[in-house]
């Protein structure tokens, strides 16, 4: 049987449950210690290393586009029970654009031996344009199996559905192609102790853009088509209204509150 | 006006009106800058010993023990309070002071007991117990919900007629020469009161600091790894492990696993409202490892999730609850992660220093609390030193 790999793009995000904070180059700050693996991109691990068991022969290798310490959003796919990653990291891609960070991942895939299949989170949780799945299947000029529910592996090769709010939609593709799964593809796993330990021993290799033959203007700020203008934050929330009552009073103005929404 | 300003709606700050209430006080507003146990009491372990070396901190758990075990019938109200006993386990190293801390705990009345290697066997049966020295169990120990307990409180309090505010931050102290006359709130509204206890954990700090005082209190990161054992393990006492430092107990059929020494998982930061809300992957590591080793019965555990808080710590490890060169201005802070099992008795402590300069709790000397002691060169310290653990038994 030979050997195939299971690509699985994932991010490095800043978490979802502190405080966002914006540089004033309007990218978003993404404190080290406070970043971590897209939880939307768990989805795509799980689907990968379900993948894995589907695909005789076949292994599960986790690719982000990052700065160094983006390596963490990659162990913990590796703890999950990913094989072993790749980190293209190279000063040239800060602040790409998603044409450049498809550009960098178009070649990588390419690059890295194998690969069959290249599975996706449906969006990140950062800049959640969920554009990427699509242009980088353009760019491998593989076809696009979009937000799948469910992923399973035919005779031709994969399979999904797809549910929205008209129904859901059953759309197959052959080999190799790109698949981008939805948080309603099946909850990631914990990862065991043993492959906590094990994470430890996996490899990360590195990549630059040298490696992958991808020239720096391609990519970066330089090459960047897409800008953001200007952030602007929500306004707080204003505190909630607390309507006191005396011996039932509150009803009306309740009632009157009610009725105004 | 209220006679009585309170700023912060955390386990401290509730326990001090409750202590209050209890000696007739009723004239009390509660102010938080966000919600009752939205700081440090939300985020709590919960866990509730006596097992300590400082006599007058002992003696505040086991006052505090009596609260838990009777809340629900005094409050109507169930607080999570989880008797399931406390376990303590020490290498060779540290057996001296061990036996020395328990004689001094049995003296102040605490129902603890050295116990053996079979004993421990037979509540953890999962557990390597062979680098155990010795062990302790506490019965009445166990653990509780911060969150849960402070909201009861709250309710209580109410119903007797204390205010509390919630979204109402306070921005100053309001002091007319030495004598503290109310609080101002960040909408600028000044709430007066002749009497205004300080309660808000590390933001303590930037509160009295216009006053001219400094608070020792450091924000530390604290980390918990949360592990599913994929097997019921029963409800055993929560596992204090001072050989592989780390604490450990069940809550909702997941293991809790703290990290009950220095090493990489206390983090001193400098905005206590600014860090990450999950666990740094080579404390999952620690985590992991540690639990291997401790827990080889447990055939396939996984790792759930983390969680994270700060804790406010002074250099003893030891709470500041004291008067000030305000007259009417009052701290209790710097709980130094230990805040939960005692914030009853500490309650009670507060609010005699107030309305006494002295308190009436046995075994507890109200002035080891004090602010100077810093100054003064008398550090609140256990006589009976630990190897390799942290200040806090
Ligand atoms: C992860 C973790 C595990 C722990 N485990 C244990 C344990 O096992 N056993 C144990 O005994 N203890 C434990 N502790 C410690 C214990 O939870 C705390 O010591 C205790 O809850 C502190 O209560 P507090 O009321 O002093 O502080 P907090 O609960 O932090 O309350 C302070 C309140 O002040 C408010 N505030 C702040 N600034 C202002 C302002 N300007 N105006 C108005 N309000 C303001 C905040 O909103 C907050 O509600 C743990 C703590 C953590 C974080």
């Amino acid at each position: 049987m030979p050997v195939t790999r299971i690509l699985t793009c994932v991010k490095f995000v800043p978490d979802t449950a502190d405080e966002v904070e914006f540089a004033a180059d309007h990218t978003i700050g993404r404190p080290a210690a406070g970043s971590m693996l897209s939880e939307l991109d768990e989805y795509a691990v799980e689907q990968a290393l379900q993948l894995r068991d589907a695909l005789p022969g076949s292994t599960v290798s986790v690719l982000t586009v990052g700065p160094e310490q983006a390596e963490g959003a990659l162990r913990k796919a590796l703890q999950m029970g990913a094989d072993e990653a790749y980190l293209v990291t190279d000063d040239a891609i800060a602040c790409s654009d998603v044409f450049g960070t498809v550009r960098v991942l178009t070649a990588a895939a390419l690059t890295v031996p194998d690969v069959v299949v290249v599975l996706c989170g449906m969006s990140s949780t950062d800049g959640e344009m969920g554009v990427l799945p699509a242009l980088l299947a353009g760019g491998l000029g593989w076809p696009l199996l979009s937000l799948a529910a469910t992923l399973t592996v035919t005779e031709a090769g994969l399979r999904i559905e797809r549910t929205d709010e008209v129904g859901t939609r059953t759309v197959e593709a052959t080999l190799p192609a790109v698949v981008s799964v939805t948080d309603r593809s099946g909850e990631a796993r914990y990862p065991t102790f043993k492959d906590v330990m094990a994470a430890k021993k996996k490899t990360v290799t590195r990549l630059d853009l040298a490696a992958l033959g991808v020239a720096p203007a391609e990519v970066g700020a330089v090459a960047a088509r897409v800008q953001v203008r200007d952030i602007t934050r929500n306004p707080d929330r204003p505190p909630g209204r607390v309507v006191v009552d005396h011996e039932g009073s509150s009803v009306d103005e309740l009632v009157a509150f009610l009725t105004a929404r | 006006m209220s006679d009585i300003v309170i700023i912060g709606a955390g386990v401290i700050g509730v326990a001090t009106a409750h202590a209050l209430t209890a000696r007739g006080i009723t004239d009390i507003t509660i102010l938080d800058r966000d919600s009752v146990g939205s700081g440090g009491t939300g985020k709590s372990a919960g866990i509730v010993r006596c097992h300590y070396g400082v006599t007058s901190v002992a003696a505040l758990a086991l006052a505090s023990l009596e609260f838990f075990e009777n809340a629900e019938a005094e409050l109507g109200q169930d607080i999570g309070f989880e008797q399931v006993g406390y376990l303590v386990g020490v290498g060779p190293e540290n057996v001296e002071p061990f036996r020395a801390s328990l004689a001094n705990q049995r003296s102040l009345g605490v129902d603890t007991r050295e116990i053996g290697h079979d004993e421990v066997a037979a509540m953890w049966p999962t557990a390597y117990l062979d680098d155990f020295a010795t062990f302790c169990f506490e019965p009445r120990g166990g653990y509780g919900d911060g969150y849960a307990t402070a909201q009861a409180l709250a309710t209580s309090l109410k119903a007797k007629g204390v205010t509390i505010r919630q979204g109402a931050k306070v921005t100053e102290i309001v002091v007319d020469g030495d004598k503290v006359t109310g609080v101002r709130l960040a909408d600028g509204e000044v709430v007066p009161a002749g009497l205004v206890v300080v309660a808000a954990g590390a933001w303590s700090v930037p509160l009295v600091s216009p006053l001219g005082i400094t608070l020792p209190i450091q924000p530390i990161w604290v980390q918990e790894v949360l592990i599913d054992p994929a097997v019921d393990l029963g409800a055993p006492p929560v596992f204090s492990d001072l050989v592989s430092k780390q604490y450990v107990h069940l809550r909702g059929g997941e293991m809790l696993f703290g990290n009950s020494s220095g090493e990489g998982a206390m983090t001193p930061i400098d905005d206590p409202d600014v860090y990450p809300s999950r666990a740094t992957n080579e404390t999952v590591e620690l985590v992991v490892e540690k639990a291997m080793h401790r827990f080889p019965g447990i055939e396939d555990p996984r790792l759930a999730t983390t969680a994270t808080g700060v804790i406010d710590t002074t250099p003893d490890n030891n709470p500041i609850v004291s008067a000030t060169g305000y007259a009417g201005l009052f701290i209790a802070a710097g709980m130094s992660g230990h805040g939960f099992k005692i914030a009853p008795a500490l309650g009670r402590l507060m609010a005699d220093i107030m309305l006494d300069g002295d308190t009436t709790l046995p075994h507890v000397v109200a002035s080891e609390f004090r602010l100077s002691r810093y100054d003064d060169g008398e550090p609140l310290v256990s006589p009976f030193v630990y190897h390799g653990a942290t200040g806090i038994r």
